[in-house]
């Protein structure tokens, strides 16, 4: 088979360039390589600001989203070997399909501390599955990882022990720095039964807020949930992962643990500033004489004291046992077999290297979204960090670079990769996280600006030189877009800076 | 700030009351003022301006913003301002021969033919320059067309209150109390951002160049006839340009919605434009200035402008009324 365009991976990257290529080429061949017919499509797109966009993520079965494009053929298959030179790739079904023109988009796959099986990776359906398996008998939990997932999945788990385990000293430290941890806090420590909680969320999300957490039966089929489903290539192991789970992957369901459903009530200790330094089989665990390190809420001769699966011995010295473990510490490109058929460049962080055209060194061969590494030089409020926002952008800028070889013509950065931008939630507040938030690459030249209402907002500004050069929007503020234009103007703010968070200044209309 | 600091009593004394709605302040409020500055108020506004001057006393005008009289008395002492400009009624400039193309031609399907009639400038501004727009400006511009934007732009249902003159109402299409009206405020987006942030630059290097001096460093000028000043001009032009097709943009998506709704037509439920008008614009006008006709460049900023009945530039149905809208919050577009 020969096609124009070829796209490998059904994930948020890869259909966002298939759309693309198709809207703009519509009479043009475009193959998407997919491992399983469901793939992701972004719906309900909404943008903030100039580059500030939110968008949920639904599982489509690809013949059905692409059936009134003609030009696009969906193959479902992985992709097991790559010719470069003579520009094919082979199936695993030894099929040769022909590419003008190649976008990889496989994604990452979980990077699990462990083939035990006990612990479970958090990445796409097939592991949320899984998970709600292991889960439905799982009286304590072990929680890896200190990322989005991490975050989102203590809010959502109740009826069970939670133990989380953080490298970091403050929680969701990807996203925050200590300030806005302590603002979510108070919810680790949260008494009240979390069906009573979610109904509160259902009343205070007024502004549309997406993070719709409906308390559903643990034991319901995921059939009307949003899940995003998609292929990409098999791990190492042979498995077929599938793409990264979409901003709302959790939003229509809740995680029980054996605990009873109706007064299930959050239960987390964090332990801060240490890894996993080893597990232990029971036998193991019974013969080192080791003895379980006591948690807050457990009495002293709390009984079942060895009757674990499997316990976790972390670099604090503690020892905890539990019935499963969640590793959720981020991802590893996908770059296989490609890696292993020609010598892509590769960065440090493993992805495909890729240039400001998101054009890999091998020639008609792209790549966007999770598997690639952004090689070019940013623009200064811009970084990479694999978010399903960022997998958008990289698509359809992807697909706007191959049409633009195409047709030989010069194509410059996109505007999306001159501020970083991201809009999630998190315990069912609304987060925007706008250029170097954390003062990411500053060192210590910076200055930040805080306000906070504990329980409704907390808004953080970086400082550079009196310019504004990140920010951090916890709660309904609405000052994205004011901000958003702070940062890409580079105002000198020092005249004003003493007053830029004052409730009381209609700082947007200063700045209109 | 170099003069020596004043108490609030002070620099009370620079400020006059001409009359129930108006103030005069004084030349030496700040330095080197060219025209003394005249703000007008009701009793609320009126409090809000002298509580600003009297906290930024007590804190001897160290930091946070200045207060509103202050950024009158700075602009008041900019260069080349001309001043007693409102204590005439405004003439204004002779038909130029209308060509429409600017906004018509970017809405061509999606806007009503009247709607340009009922927008200031007809929709366009023909002195705009797209080579003066930054491609930086045009790219951060482009996926924000039809979008209206956060912070205090907004698109309101509103439902009329109360007519104050029923004659000139009429004439706007609004015939009744209880009648429902959209109202859209938005503008030139990122584009307009970019294009005053990249002013600012050139600016700035005017200013050095020109040895202008300001007394607030967040007042940015340069010469009307310099390339800096002429460049502006046809850039900010274009922005305006492409608020109003943002602005069209969204009158379509607005009627769209209300026909799909109420399973009716835009037409047939008369979702005319009444009036399309920018609030934070320059532009070049005709006035009386100490008795003579002047070419004077008008700034306006969260303000528009109010003609008196036939002028030329009321849209021809509307003609015989005093153009002016009196809403509690002032309609402001830009």
């Amino acid at each position: 088979m020969r096609s124009t365009f070829m796209v490998i991976g059904g994930g948020i990257a890869g259909v966002s360039c298939v759309e693309q290529l198709s809207h703009t080429h519509p009479m043009e061949s475009i193959l998407l390589v997919t491992a399983s017919d469901l793939v992701k499509a972004t719906c309900n797109y909404r943008q903030f600001g100039k580059t500030l966009e939110e968008f949920d993520v639904e599982e489509q079965s690809a013949s059905n989203l692409f059936k009134d494009s003609p030009n696009i053929v969906v193959l479902q298959s992985q992709v097991v070997a790559f010719n470069p030179h003579e520009h094919f790739v082979v199936t695993e079904n030894g099929e040769h399909l022909h590419y003008k023109m190649l976008c990889i988009c496989t994604g990452g796959r979980p990077n699990i501390i462990s083939k035990h099986a006990c612990v479970v990776g958090i990445r796409d359906t097939e592991s949320v599955k899984q998970f709600k398996r292991k889960l439905s008998k799982a009286r304590r939990v072990v929680i890896i990882g200190n990322g989005g997932i991490a975050l989102e999945l203590v809010f959502e788990l109740h009826g069970c022990q939670v133990l989380w385990v953080i490298k970091d000293e403050a929680i969701g430290n990807n996203f925050f720095d200590r300030g806005a941890a302590t603002f979510f806090l108070p919810f680790l420590e949260s008494n009240t039964p979390i069906s009573e909680e979610h109904l509160k969320f259902k009343e205070k999300s007024k502004k549309g807020i997406k993070y719709g957490i409906k308390v559903m039966p643990a034991t319901k089929e995921h059939g009307q949930c949003f899940y995003p489903v998609s292929c990409s290539l098999s791990d190492s192991t042979g498995t077929v992962l599938g793409g990264a789970l979409g901003p709302d992957w959790n939003s229509s369901l809740t995680f029980y643990g054996a605990g009873s459903h109706e007064k299930a009530q959050r239960q987390v200790h964090v332990e801060y500033n240490c890894e996993v330094k080893l597990l232990f089989e029971p036998q193991e665990f019974k013969h080192s004489n080791k003895k379980e390190s006591p948690l807050p809420w457990n009495d002293i001769d709390s009984r079942n004291q060895f009757d674990w699966p499997i316990y976790v011995h972390l670099t604090n010295g503690n020892i905890y046992g539990c019935d499963l473990i969640v590793s959720a510490t981020g991802v590893i490109p996908n770059t296989q077999p490609f890696l292993a058929c020609a010598s892509f460049n590769v960065s440090e962080d493993g992805g495909l290297t890729v240039d400001s055209k998101m054009q890999t060194n091998i020639a008609d061969v792209y790549a966007a979204g999770d598997v690639c590494s952004a090689g070019w030089n940013p623009a200064p409020c811009w970084f990479q960090m694999r978010l399903w926002s960022q997998a958008r952008q990289m698509g359809v800028f992807a697909a706007k670079c191959m049409a633009a070889h195409l047709r030989n013509e010069q194509i410059g950065m996109d505007f999306c990769f001159e501020l970083f931008t991201h809009v999630t939630h998190f315990f069912g507040y609304k987060v925007v996280l706008l250029g170097k938030f954390n003062a990411q690459g500053l060192g210590k030249d910076y200055e930040l600006l805080v306000r906070c209402a504990k329980g409704s907002e907390y808004i953080k500004v970086v400082l550079h030189e009196g310019r504004m050069c990140g920010a951090v929007l916890i709660g309904e503020t609405d000052l994205e877009e004011t901000f958003e234009n702070l940062i890409l103007n580079q105002i000198d703010l020092t005249p004003v800076k003493e007053h830029l968070l004052d409730p009381d200044i209609d700082i947007d209309d200063y700045f209109d | 700030m170099a003069s020596a600091h004043r108490s609030y009593k002070e620099e009370c004394s620079f400020i006059e009351r001409l009359d129930q709605s108006s103030f005069r302040i004084k030349k030496g409020f700040v330095p080197n003022m060219k025209v003394e500055g005249i703000f007008y108020i009701n009793d609320h506004l009126e409090k809000l301006m002298f509580d600003e001057l009297k906290h930024w006393a007590g804190t001897q005008g160290v930091g946070g913003f200045l207060p509103g009289v202050k950024q009158i008395a700075n602009v008041a002492a900019l260069p080349g301002i001309v001043g007693s400009l409102f204590d005439h009624i405004p003439v204004g400039v002779g038909s130029k021969g209308v060509i429409p193309m600017g906004a018509k031609l970017s809405v061509e399907g999606y806007a009503w033919a009247e709607d340009k009639e009922h927008c200031e400038e007809y929709g366009r501004m023909l002195q705009a320059d797209p080579s003066k727009v930054s491609p930086r400006a045009k790219k951060r511009g482009l996926p924000q067309l039809g979008t209206l934007g956060a912070g205090n732009h907004y698109a309101e249902i509103q439902v009329v209150d109360e007519i104050f003159n029923t004659h000139a109402a009429k004439k706007m299409g609004v015939d009744h109390e209880g009648q429902v009206c959209v109202m859209i405020h938005s503008g030139s987006r990122g584009l307009g951002h970019q294009v005053a942030t990249d002013a600012l630059v050139a600016m700035e290097k005017a200013m050095k160049r020109d040895k202008i001096e300001v007394n607030d460093r967040q007042l940015a000028c340069a010469r009307i006839s310099s390339q800096e000043g002429q460049d502006y001009l046809k850039g900010m032009a274009g922005a305006a340009n492409y608020a109003w097709v943002n602005r069209s943009t969204m009158t379509f998506l607005t009627r769209q919605a209300f026909a799909k709704i109420f399973k009716s037509t835009p037409d047939d439920l008369d979702m005319h434009v009444i009036y399309d008008v920018s609030h934070n614009i320059a532009k070049i006008e005709e006035h009386i200035l100490d008795g003579v006709q002047k070419s004077l460049l008008v700034h306006r900023k969260g303000s528009t402008r109010a003609f008196p009945p036939h002028h030329p530039l009321i849209p021809v149905d509307y003609q015989v009324s005093v153009f002016r809208f009196q809403f509690d919050r002032m309609q402001d577009l830009a």
